[in-house]
């Protein structure tokens, strides 16, 4: 995980915890955290607008939350994890929705030669638990043990997941062709 | 398929330093050869731009401010919900608690009860029951009127 830049941040987030931060203890906090969330959550569910709502409420219900007190490191897995469960409950209503849909319009077929492929859209083409996964390997440097606590699964899980979307992600790139440009 | 190192490959490339006998060992190792190989793609995955943006933190400090505020007041409206049904568990009581008193009487007059007889009774001023009974059922049944109105009325 990436240290922030204020110094005092572990009294802050006592002082968070406690219900009694006022508020340019917070802006500290949200500066340090809010942009790595936000380019997690962006990333992950590839929609911009909701990644800025997800965001903003995993501030509020991390405000709101009286938990036990916790380290600048623990708080930034914990800012993640609310994310990440947020994200969650979205896909689970979105897939209802989308199962409703279907039947009434069915999606129209996906363009297999789609050639403007670019990071993101191969990024795009993972599954969203794989997407979750590789960027807080590779882009947050979370350790095993901490992914799985911010996903709440088991190390074991993560280690498994993580080999097998590395693998799948080669293998887009393969396909792709774009192996050699990125590697470059 | 997995191998107990990668942690320390992936977590030594992303923070640093770079150690030298962790990338020999991802020469001949598939799995942390991958942590490595695909760096530059999460590299460029996270200096690509984004388009989404994030509000002030004032903003956000507010509007979390707003939502505590709005929960605030919910829980005392919850809780003066509650402190309203106490008149009706009061009247509810004095209800049973005459029944329970006067049942003898009540059953009494149940059994001879005659339209007729009630009528002539009505008319003549004279009556089966008790006048302080009479009362005391009009109170109540004025109370249990008026806090439903009153109920009706808050509803609206």
């Amino acid at each position: 995980m990436q240290s922030p830049a204020a110094g005092s941040f572990g009294q802050t987030m006592h002082e968070i915890q406690a219900g009694r931060v006022d508020e340019s203890h917070f802006d500290r906090v949200y500066r340090s955290s809010a942009r790595p969330l936000l380019s997690y959550v962006a990333r992950v569910s590839q929609d911009s607008s909701l990644a800025e709502e997800i965001v903003q409420a995993t501030f509020f219900r991390f405000l709101q939350s009286g938990g036990p007190t916790m380290d600048e490191k623990q708080t930034r897995q914990y800012l993640f994890r609310i994310a990440s469960n947020l994200l969650a409950d979205h896909w689970r209503s979105a897939g209802r929705e989308r199962r409703f849909w279907s039947f009434v319009r069915p999606e129209p077929p996906i363009d297999r030669r789609e050639t403007r492929l670019d990071v993101r859209k191969i990024f795009e083409m993972m599954k969203p638990q794989q997407r979750e996964i590789l960027w807080l390997a590779h882009v947050e440097g979370c350790t095993h043990g901490e992914i799985a606590d911010i996903l709440e699964l088991r190390e074991k899980s993560v280690r498994v997941l993580l080999f097998r979307a590395r693998k799948r992600l080669q293998d887009l790139l393969a396909t792709k062709g774009l192996q050699e440009e990125i590697f470059r | 398929m997995n191998c107990p190192r990668t942690d320390s490959v992936q977590q030594s490339r992303v923070h640093g330093p770079r150690d030298p006998e962790l990338e020999i060992h991802a020469g001949s190792c598939d799995a942390c050869r991958a942590v490595i190989e695909l760096s530059p793609f999460f590299e460029q995955l996270a200096a690509s731009s984004l388009d989404a943006s994030i509000p002030d933190a004032r903003m956000v400090w507010l509007k979390a401010q707003i939502i505590q505020s709005r929960r605030q007041v919910r829980h005392v409206q919850k809780t003066l919900d509650v402190l309203q049904l106490l008149p009706w568990g009061g009247v509810a009581l004095c209800w049973a608690g005459l029944i329970a008193a006067k049942w003898s009487q009540i059953l009494a007059s149940l059994q001879d009860f005659s339209l007729g007889r009630f009528l002539y009774l009505s008319f003549t001023g004279g009556s089966a029951l008790p006048i302080t009974l009479i009362v005391v059922v009009l109170g109540l049944m004025t109370v249990t009127a008026g806090m439903a109105l009153h109920s009706i009325l808050r509803e609206e």
